[in-house]
């Protein structure tokens, strides 16, 4: 996830803006909307990947050398299918756990009162 | 083989990937693109290529009169109307109308260039009647609301303001107008800091009414879609259109200030140059002898005449290109390159040097030979996705090659013979160009000095 705030947004208010939005995702799920907004451009980009021969080599070959393989490529548009809105909630609650996450600040010169992160 | 088959092959055969384990094999005679011209019920021509191996269409389409019918004060009318199209139209505002698109993954987008407004679709066949319908709008009923205007047009000003400090649109921008003074095509499409300040909606109103009309209209369409289908989708995006546009006449003209060369100063490490003069036509008989001839000076990227003695040999540049340019009203060879500001004066004479000799004495029979082997083996690359295939069949059909070009087009190539090159070369490469340098060179020598 990345964020470029406006000149008078501190990146502390941006972050806790990004934090706000998982949360509410691991705790209160998404909305149908969403979940088929997001699954249509998923199973819609492999569709479209079908019609470039470049796309499409570039996707097995992507696969198959880093693990993958013909049939997981093949699979993807029914693997998306198959998703529920509850497993997409469970993935937010599992791996968007801020205890995991690394996060860099690309700034010009730190402020005093700014902690320095790495 | 004929291109279109050995396409359609390599299209089979990666398709074919993609169902490991289905039980039938793929038919290839089902698979050769025929390029059909159909008729819709509404009267609307369009060229229609069915490929039924994946679930999508993808629409290409282009009406003649793009910046060149820009009011002479108001440059930018077309980009900004064109830009705007898919910001709201009907009754849906702008957030909801780019909502429908994302929902159901489809693309559209419009770009004007100075002769033409092209504009593309690409959608699931599964969605096409939510695709056509949201193009029908943004082509026929754009709202041109308020805010969105003003937002456009900060974001093209914006982009003006960050040109002024851009050596290539400097360089680009003196080139044209100097080369077409008074005449529509030295305004820059994207319009000038002065012009889209002053741009309103009944300027933007007045282009797409006198533009988007069916006589101006070019369409092709490609994808998993019978002609009968075809016919109603066009209908229904292009069928409420006037039957006539209203464009104002462009002069046929040819480059001026040839022979200038017009230094503009920045303080950039690198200097940016422009060199243009008379070109030819796309219907010019010998506008193929001109492509190839144009492949040998610079067209290729990292074999041509221009890229060994800049780059190679002299280590001057990154890149040095020259292209043939047929406009509508005007036909022009452009040539260009960026380098260190001390070396730009050698710069130019290398290349003017290389630009003379080609002239002088025509290219060797391996170069011919190269370029054409390279000419024709890559043609089928323009052809490798079902947008850029519409793409190509509506460029053909603004060219007025006729349906049966793609099959001709590697024979005229290969017919293209020395004394052919060598007419032409003289006609192209023996002329004076206007030079256009930005950044901080030394002072220009005079030409001939």
């Amino acid at each position: 996830m990345f964020a470029s705030p406006l000149p008078d947004v501190t990146f502390a208010t941006i972050e806790a803006a990004i934090d706000a939005v998982i949360a509410e995702i691991a705790e209160g799920g998404i909305t149908a909307a969403e979940f088929e907004r997001a699954k249509t451009r998923l199973i819609a980009d492999a569709v479209y990947a079908e019609d470039n021969q470049a796309t499409m080599a570039r996707w097995y070959g992507a696969a198959l050398t880093s693990g993958g393989s013909v049939e997981k490529v093949n699979s993807w548009p029914a693997r998306i299918r198959a998703v529920t809105p509850e497993a997409v909630q469970n993935a937010a609650r599992t791996w968007l756990d801020k205890r995991r996450s690394v996060t860099g600040y690309l700034v010009k010169e730190l402020p005093g009162n700014q902690e320095k992160r790495s | 083989m004929s291109l279109t088959l050995r396409l359609c092959l390599q299209r089979a055969v990666l398709s074919a990937l993609l169902v490991v384990g289905a039980l039938t094999a793929f038919p290839l005679s089902a698979s050769a693109t025929k390029i059909e011209r159909i008729v819709s019920p509404g009267g609307i021509t369009a060229w229609l290529v069915q490929e039924p191996t994946v679930p999508l269409i993808a629409l290409d389409f282009a009406f003649r009169g793009g910046a060149t019918q820009d009011p002479p004060e108001k440059a930018g009318v077309a980009t900004m109307a064109v830009a705007l199209l898919d910001e709201g139209a009907g009754d849906i505002d702008s957030k909801s109308f780019h909502e429908r698109v994302e929902a159901k993954a489809i693309e559209i987008g419009f770009t004007a260039t100075r002769d033409y407004v092209s504009g593309s679709l690409r959608t699931l066949t599964e969605n096409q009647d939510e695709a056509f319908d949201l193009l029908k709008l943004a082509l026929t009923a754009p709202r041109f609301d308020a805010q969105d205007v003003e937002r456009i047009r900060e974001q093209t000003l914006s982009g003006l303001r960050r040109a002024t400090t851009s050596p290539n649109e400097l360089a680009s921008q003196r080139w044209w107008a100097t080369a077409f003074a008074g005449h529509p095509y030295a305004r820059p499409p994207r319009g000038t800091l002065e012009s889209v300040p002053a741009i309103t909606v009944d300027d933007l109103k007045t282009f797409t009414r006198k533009v988007f009309a069916r006589d101006n209209l070019k369409v092709a369409i490609v994808g998993n879609i019978d002609a009968a289908t075809a016919g109603k989708l066009i209908d229904r995006v292009f069928g409420s259109l006037p039957d006539k546009g209203a464009l104002a006449p462009v002069a046929n003209a040819s480059p001026q200030g040839l022979g200038q060369r017009i230094a503009i100063d920045l303080d950039v490490p690198q200097s940016v140059l422009m060199i243009g003069g008379a070109g030819i036509l796309r219907k010019d008989p010998d506008f193929i002898a001109a492509f190839v001839l144009n492949h040998i000076l610079g067209g290729s990227a990292f074999s041509s005449r221009l890229y060994k003695e800049v780059r190679e040999v002299r280590g001057l540049a990154y890149s040095v290109y020259s292209a043939v340019m047929p406009l509508d009203h005007a036909a022009l060879f452009v040539t260009g390159t960026a380098t260190r500001s001390d070396r730009t004066n050698q710069a130019l004479e290398v290349m003017e040097a290389e630009i003379r000799k080609l002239a002088e004495t025509g290219p060797t029979d391996e170069e011919l030979a190269k370029a054409k082997s390279f000419l024709t083996g890559s043609f089928a690359l323009r052809f490798d996705t079902s947008t850029k295939i519409a793409e190509q069949l509506v460029q053909i059909q603004l060219d007025d090659l006729g349906i049966d070009y793609i099959d001709k087009r590697n024979g005229l190539i290969e017919a293209v013979t020395m004394a052919d090159v060598k007419r032409v070369a003289r006609r192209l490469l023996d002329a004076s160009m206007l030079v256009t340098v930005v950044g901080k060179p030394q002072p220009l020598p005079a030409k001939g000095g």
